[in-house]
């Protein structure tokens, strides 16, 4: 453990170097490989097409996409963190006890106030413009400081 | 079972305090429509209750004497209880002399409130922390709310530049900080203050290590780049500028506390042993920061780049202090309170002037403001003044301290940079009075409300009356940190 006082060095890391090695190593060999050992015959429409079974897209994907699920993805974010420590804490219940309990409780209390606060504000009403609205409503201009100045 | 942690409420009643103020004004700010006018309210109680646990702190630590908790994480003692005070004062005269600015946010003036309590948070966490990690994460939450006050209800090109160059800078600089911290452990295998100091004075090699002085440099610098000490203050001039004006002086202070408390503690306890190793380069950092703020400062065109430019020279008399090592940091710390309180309340000012969310301020609109507004004319002057380390005011005091200080811990070089600088630094503290006073203009007129008034009130009171009676809370410190 390096906590009794052994002093770390370069060479302890050498594992993740060998490591790094294999995977570069791995695709250095593979690829050149499957190209020079494969068999290459004409392109046929099938083999140019996005599927080779399945169904065929219709139109081009959207190139952008409404910012709304930019918000959606932030706050998913937020919510899926919380998850990760909660799967840390559910994993060692029994040894973790009423300390436990408590301390994810607390840390809960203040993900639901989050949760409570983003519904007050309507992050998470759907519809974009009446959530333009009311962001509109609640955070001024310049020209509205100047006034209010 | 596990063995849990020893928990102790009153080593972090401060940062309670504050973030259940935080909480509370989020959830009102949601919950009734008559809102803004229960804001003063939260906030003064909160303040309240801040000084309530500093107090309660500081009656334990006198009890008690200093004490270590949290899986020794987080330790309680008067140094901590100091910076956390100039940290509450900070908050309350930046409250003050920025409530328009809060008000004129409407409906997410509460979020900013929550925002400042957030970021003090972690600032305050900053300073009572004796563990890398907590540091970190003291300086995360306090930098990440500080990104977001800048951003804040804002819908100018000039502030949005502003807040992106603060988060983009800043993020980089925690993550400077962060792999510091990283090759740190790499280096000594501990994480905590007290570890690391154990590794340096324990083992007879001294940064032989190129793993290791990188790390200790990364950390230095991260925590630089915080408080704009040059060559990392590229960010400050701009956020200065473009940051709303009502809460930009805050945004300045709260940095600086948070970061050079942090810095305190390092050459205290984890590199106490190697400080002639650090000393060489904290101490060029700090000479350069003071020239070179001090000659950026002289052509700039704008009161608020002078202010950053004079906030640059600020943290390199700080560092100055630091570079000596030691542990009774009285001189540093008195530097310190008088300093943040001086720059909010000159940002108050300018946020009277040209309106709370404004971005720049001219030195033509500055011209003749001593005929339309004779008292924050005068208010302003007495803040320069002090700034500028003129004698009867608390800026002297606190020059004369740092220089003391590093003249005798052999930085003799150091000392005669500073003098110089501070001799040069008067031709551009007082530009902006001869504006006032001795040139002619028609810009605004500001309108002084009550809360404005009172806060730059106090902050006069403060510079003045430290300025020429300093002693009993020189006394105070001495006997608390000696």
């Amino acid at each position: 453990m390096l906590a009794t006082g052994r002093r770390m060095t370069l060479n302890d890391y050498l594992p993740a170097l060998v490591m790094f090695l294999l995977a570069v190593g791995f695709v250095a060999v593979t690829l050149p490989l499957s190209r020079l050992i494969s068999t290459r015959g004409p392109a046929t429409p099938e083999k140019e097409a996005p599927y080779e079974c399945g169904i065929l897209p219709e139109v081009e994907p959207a190139q952008r996409f409404p910012v709304k699920f930019y918000l959606v993805a932030i706050l998913f974010v937020i919510f899926d963190v919380e998850i990760i420590f909660l799967f840390a804490w559910a994993a060692n219940f029994p040894e973790l006890g009423w300390f436990g309990v408590t301390t994810v409780g607390i840390f809960t209390l203040f993900v639901l106030e989050t949760l409570l606060y983003v519904w007050r504000r309507g992050a998470l009403d759907w519809n974009v413009r009446r959530r333009a609205r009311r962001f509109a409503a609640a955070s001024p201009t310049p020209q509205a400081l100047e006034d209010a100045a | 079972m596990v063995e849990t942690p020893e928990i102790s409420l009153v080593a972090i009643l401060p940062e309670l305090a504050l973030t259940v103020g935080a909480v509370v004004v989020l959830m009102v700010a949601v919950s009734s429509r008559r809102a803004a006018t229960y804001l003063p309210w939260i906030a003064g109680l909160t303040v309240a209750a801040t000084g309530a646990g500093l107090i309660a702190q500081y009656n334990d630590v006198a009890a008690n004497g200093f004490s270590v908790s949290y899986a020794g994480m987080i330790v309680l003692d008067n140094q901590g209880i100091v910076i956390r005070t100039v940290m509450l004062a900070a908050i309350a005269v930046a409250l003050l002399v920025g409530w328009r600015y809060v008000t004129g946010l409407g409906t997410r003036g509460g979020e900013a409130l929550s925002l400042v309590f957030l970021s003090a948070v972690g600032f305050m966490l900053m300073a009572s922390s004796i563990h890398f990690m907590l540091l970190f994460l003291g300086l995360e939450v306090g930098s990440i709310s500080l990104y977001v006050l800048a951003a804040l209800g804002q819908r100018a090109k000039r502030a949005d530049e502003a807040a992106m160059k603060y988060f983009l800078l800043g993020s980089v600089a925690s993550a400077i900080f962060l792999y510091g911290v990283a090759l740190l452990y790499a280096g000594t295998g501990s994480l905590t203050y007290l570890g690391v100091f154990e590794f340096f004075s324990g083992d007879t090699l001294v940064f032989s290590d190129g793993l290791l002085s990188a790390g200790v440099a990364l950390l230095f610098v991260g925590l630089l780049f915080k408080i704009a000490a040059a060559p990392f203050h590229s960010w400050a001039p701009d956020v200065y500028q473009g940051a709303p004006a009502g809460i930009v002086g805050y945004m300045g202070a709260a940095a600086k506390i948070g970061a050079i408390a942090a810095l305190l503690r390092f050459v205290q306890v984890p590199f106490q042993s190697v400080i002639e190793s650090i000393q060489v380069p904290l101490a060029a950092v700090a000479a350069f920061s003071v020239v070179l703020g001090t000659l950026y400062a002289i052509v700039q065109q704008d009161l608020r780049r002078v202010l950053a430019y004079s906030g640059v020279s600020h943290a390199g008399f700080l560092l100055m202090g630091i570079a000596t090592g030691g542990v009774a940091e009285v001189q540093v710390l008195f530097y310190l309170a008088t300093y943040v309180l001086v720059l909010v309340g000159a940002f108050g000012i300018v946020s009277l002037l040209e309106g709370s969310g404004s971005a720049g301020s001219p030195i033509e609109n500055w011209k003749g403001l001593g005929r339309r507004s004779p008292f924050l004319a005068w208010s302003l002057t007495v803040f320069m003044l002090g700034m500028a380390g003129m004698p009867a005011t608390a800026g002297f005091i606190g020059k004369f301290g740092i220089f003391t200080r590093a003249w005798s811990g052999d930085l003799e070089w150091l000392v005669i940079v500073g003098l110089l600088a501070s001799v040069a630094a008067f031709f551009f503290y007082l530009r902006v009075v001869v504006a006032m006073f001795f040139e002619d203009g028609d810009g605004k007129t500001p309108k002084l409300g009550w809360p404005a008034g009172i806060g730059i009130g106090l902050t006069l009171v403060i510079t003045v009356g430290l300025g020429l009676y300093p002693t009993p809370l020189l006394d105070v410190l001495t006997a608390a940190l000696g």
